[in-house]
């Protein structure tokens, strides 16, 4: 590990634990309450903007607190639910009074975003925007594509599984227009419930598929007339070894009217005949799997594009229920954020779930028990009053461990590691089974006991393809580093600058232009953007540069992705880089910045641009911006456990590896791989000058 | 949400006011978006203290590089305008509204589809390479020839890696 000295991560260490002030009481939320930053570091290139420090607030009585205020204007106050379960009543009071009576603020404005994006000021009470903020918060209302244009009208945008969870707004459109059009009869859930899956035929094979279920079928009929039976069932009885095709037959039949179902239902929520893609009735299709598709991105299902069970699942309910389990997803991230806690439970099997309680307690609180009571809040409440829209909840204390200063660092066990070729000679997959998939954990120390906080899987590095210099895709091992390294940069709606070895095909995308269809550069692979190879938020794994040296940055993060197949799927495999979903990318750091010390140093622009040449058009990248930055200080340690290796190759392989299945010229020869941070892991775009990228 | 970067952006608007003064006449912006009205600018006694509004409009200035050369700017159906020899294109879109992805083409040379932002005013400088010369393009590469290549051809260890 090149440039690692222990000492420096042992004195790091050591003032993180010297810095342990516990200036907060737990039972408080103050999760925007931070200690200015003091210092500058050696990353840093604008001026620190350390954050003041809140004013502690007057304590209020609670019936103080409790009184009606419907004088107040929205900026000013707080609903309050009240009344028996079941019969809800709303009172207007002060929301300086209630945080002052110990209330916490949850805000279901249309303009809440993430710590991480949330308008943030310099020590001077300058503002320090967020390029990203509009975009995030345009998306999260329907209002604006990936790119900041205007969306089309009617168009939605399902991005909670990528992140982005839908406005208060937008849910209560979902429910109002849910109630009108139920979508759901008794006789299609029966049809649907009846299977778990719904097998997947391609388009082209349908004929060949009929082929082989009409042979099954002649099969057992001509085993049930030899065996004087009445129904094939019996066959399946009397013969087991006959069972299984009765078995796979009466699983097919079953199919049929469930797929109609699915068909009748997707059509009546909108997803399935809108678009330009034409669907056959029974055929999953690609009109069909783009319903799909929106069908899991619309309530968060983490799943692969097919008809599978959790799919299917939801399908067969309610929409009602779908969009209660919508509201209190979007709740999840709003509690975590008014509460500034993380442990969700993942960490063990017995480890604290404040997420869930809290979030328990909040629904409670707010009677918003089920779809019905979602509803009726919805309809007590117009679209209008969600512009800004905060309610008062009393939230549980939290542990003794919490405070603004804790002594937070991170631990990466990459699991089982296989530094062999995954592919054999002639260019036939070689399997490389994992048992133990790398895992990404927080700790908290506190007490001189390390608490894990919580524990999430995540990717290390693999094979990947490589554009070399001659213009011809190779693979090369993009392993993930061994050992202590630091975050000090963390930087939401970072820019990934594409190394020069970035294949040239992933680069561009087709998009309809001002009217006009045309290839243009693929800035959601870049960023900033929540399909971006780091995701919405990225902390920049560095070695601390020593007597007035830079950070040393070989291009790994931990970061946001979108690519959730990647992280939970068996063959899923990174750069080098750690990825998380990126709503627990988003959680994650936003805990960290609300509880260590650290800078704002917001938006660091730059002027970077590169062409590349793509069927002859040269696509120039520009990118004004590489995110916007918090600086922490002390940085936050992490550890990256090696895991165990498997296979024979105790070492990775140095270099590209042509590709069995690729055609090169004859005679040329393979070209050396470019070293360096900016060709590893995730490329340029570092927080350090020691990063590259920045030509 | 809009943002003020008015310390490092006043180097920028003084080279666009600049810009402007050198260009002819006829070539003075081709605005996609009339000017804001001069009514809109701050009054001239408002505190010293008190932030300046944005304006509602940017100012994207085009220029292509080498300068001597001519070339049109697209923004899918619609042509934006040309860049003259020596003189910039400049467009004013309303802030905040979105990137424009335009291809912007010299003759004689490799068609260039870049961005500009509309977060604040910016310059964009194309620069155009000639026909002849996209070999010194990142990702050209050498054509295989018409009887094809050969797999994992030229590999130094006579793909022994592979039947390790």
């Amino acid at each position: 590990m090149r440039g690692t000295n222990p000492i420096a991560i042992g004195a790091l260490a050591a003032a993180v634990l010297c810095g342990c002030s516990g200036a907060s009481t737990p039972g408080s939320h103050s999760g925007d309450s931070r200690t200015p930053a003091t210092g500058a570091t050696p990353t840093q290139t604008a001026a620190p903007a350390p954050r003041a420090k809140k004013e502690p607030r007057t304590h209020v009585s609670d019936e103080e607190a409790r009184k009606p205020r419907p004088d107040l204007p929205p900026d000013q106050r707080a609903l309050l639910v009240t009344g028996q379960p079941g019969q809800p009543e709303d009172r207007w009071i002060d929301a300086e009074a209630a945080e002052g009576a110990g209330y916490t603020l949850l805000d279901l404005s249309d303009d809440w975003t993430p710590f991480i994006f949330a308008e943030q000021e310099s020590a001077e009470g300058e503002p320090l925007h967020n390029r990203y903020r509009r975009i995030f918060l345009g998306l999260a209302n329907d209002e604006l594509d990936e790119d900041g244009e205007p969306l089309e009208p009617g168009s939605k945008n399902y991005l909670e599984l990528y992140g982005i969870p839908p406005s208060l707004s937008v849910l209560r459109a979902r429910f109002v227009q849910d109630e009108q059009h139920p979508c759901h009869d008794q006789e299609s859930a029966d049809a649907i419930e009846a299977v778990e899956t719904v097998t997947y035929v391609a388009p082209a094979d349908l004929k060949k598929d009929a082929r082989r279920l009409a042979k099954v079928r002649e099969e057992l009929e001509k085993a049930r007339k030899k065996a004087h039976l009445a129904t094939i069932e019996e066959l399946a009885e009397k013969q087991p070894a006959m069972a299984p095709k009765v078995k796979m037959l009466a699983r097919r039949a079953a199919e049929k009217p469930a797929m109609a179902a699915v068909e009748r239902r997707l059509t009546c929520e909108g997803l399935l005949g809108t678009g330009k893609i034409k669907h056959t009735e029974g055929i999953y299709d690609d009109a069909m799997r783009l319903a799909v598709r929106h069908f899991q991105q619309k309530h968060m299902i983490y799943e692969a594009n097919y008809l599978r069970r959790k799919t299917v699942d939801a399908l067969a309910r309610p929409l009602l229920d779908n969009d209660y389990d919508d509201l209190t997803r979007a709740l999840r991230e709003r509690v975590v954020a008014a509460g500034a806690i993380i442990e969700d439970g993942s960490a063990s099997k017995n480890s604290k779930n404040l997420v869930d309680d809290y979030l328990k307690v909040a629904l409670d609180q707010l009677q918003l028990t089920d779809g019905a009571s979602a509803l009726a809040f919805f309809k007590r409440h117009p679209a209008a009053e969600f512009k800004r829209l905060r309610v008062a909840i009393k939230l549980p204390p939290r542990p003794d461990y919490y405070s603004d200063n804790m002594d937070l660092s991170i631990l990466v066990d990459r699991g089982d590691v296989w530094y062999d070729l995954p592919f054999t000679p002639d260019g036939h997959y070689k399997p490389q089974p994992r048992k133990k998939y790398p895992s990404l954990t927080l700790y908290a120390k506190a007490g001189g006991k390390q608490i894990a906080l919580a524990r999430w899987r995540t990717t290390i590095g693999g094979w990947r393809s490589e554009q070399a210099a001659n213009g011809y895709e190779y693979f090369r091992y993009k392993g993930s580093d061994v050992g202590p390294r630091v975050i000090r940069n963390v930087v939401s709606g970072p820019v990934w600058i594409a190394p020069a070895s970035t294949p040239i095909r992933s680069l561009t995308k087709g998009k309809i232009v001002n009217g006009k269809w045309m290839r243009v550069v693929n800035y959601d692979e870049l960023g900033p953007g929540y399909l971006s190879a780091y995701g919405l938020i990225a902390g920049y794994f560095v070695v601390p540069g020593q007597n007035g040296r830079p950070d040393w940055d070989n291009g790994v993060r931990a970061h946001g992705s979108s690519d959730y197949l990647s992280i939970y799927s068996a063959a899923g495999f990174s750069h080098g880089c750690h990825r998380l979903p990126n709503h627990i990318a988003i959680r994650m750091y936003s805990f960290i910045l609300q509880h260590r010390n650290m800078t704002i140093v917001g938006d660091k622009s730059m002027n970077f641009a590169r062409q590349f040449l793509s069927k002859e058009t040269a696509f120039e990248i520009r990118l004004p911006s590489r995110g916007y930055y918090y600086v922490l200080d002390p940085p936050l340690p992490v550890n990256v456990l090696e895991g165990e290796i498997k296979g024979d190759a105790k070492k990775p392989v140095a270099g590209y590896v042509p590709m069995p299945w690729n055609k090169y010229p004859p005679g040329l020869p393979v070209p050396a791989a470019p070293e360096g941070a900016e060709a590893k892991a995730g490329g340029g775009g570092g927080g350090s000058s020691s990063a590259g990228g920045d030509d | 949400m809009t943002t003020t970067r008015a310390g490092r952006m006043r180097w920028g608007l003084a080279a666009i006011a600049a810009a402007i003064v050198l260009v002819p006449l006829t070539m003075v912006a081709v605005a996609d978006e009339p000017a804001a009205p001069a009514a809109a600018a701050p009054p001239a006694a408002a505190p010293p203290a008190a932030p300046k509004p944005p304006s509602a409009n940017v100012r994207i200035v085009f220029t292509v590089l080498p300068s001597s050369k001519k070339a049109t700017v697209n923004w899918g159906k619609k042509k934006l305008g040309v860049i003259a020899p020596h003189a910039p294109l400049i467009v004013q879109r309303p802030r905040d509204s979105g990137p424009l992805d335009v291809v912007v083409r010299a003759e004689g040379c490799v068609p260039v589809q870049t961005r500009a932002y509309t977060f604040e005013d910016s310059k964009v400088a194309v620069k155009v390479t000639p026909n002849d010369q996209k070999n010194t393009l990142l990702g050209y590469r050498e054509e295989i020839p018409a009887d094809g290549g050969a797999p994992a051809g030229g590999n130094p260890d006579g793909g022994a890696f592979f039947s390790r």
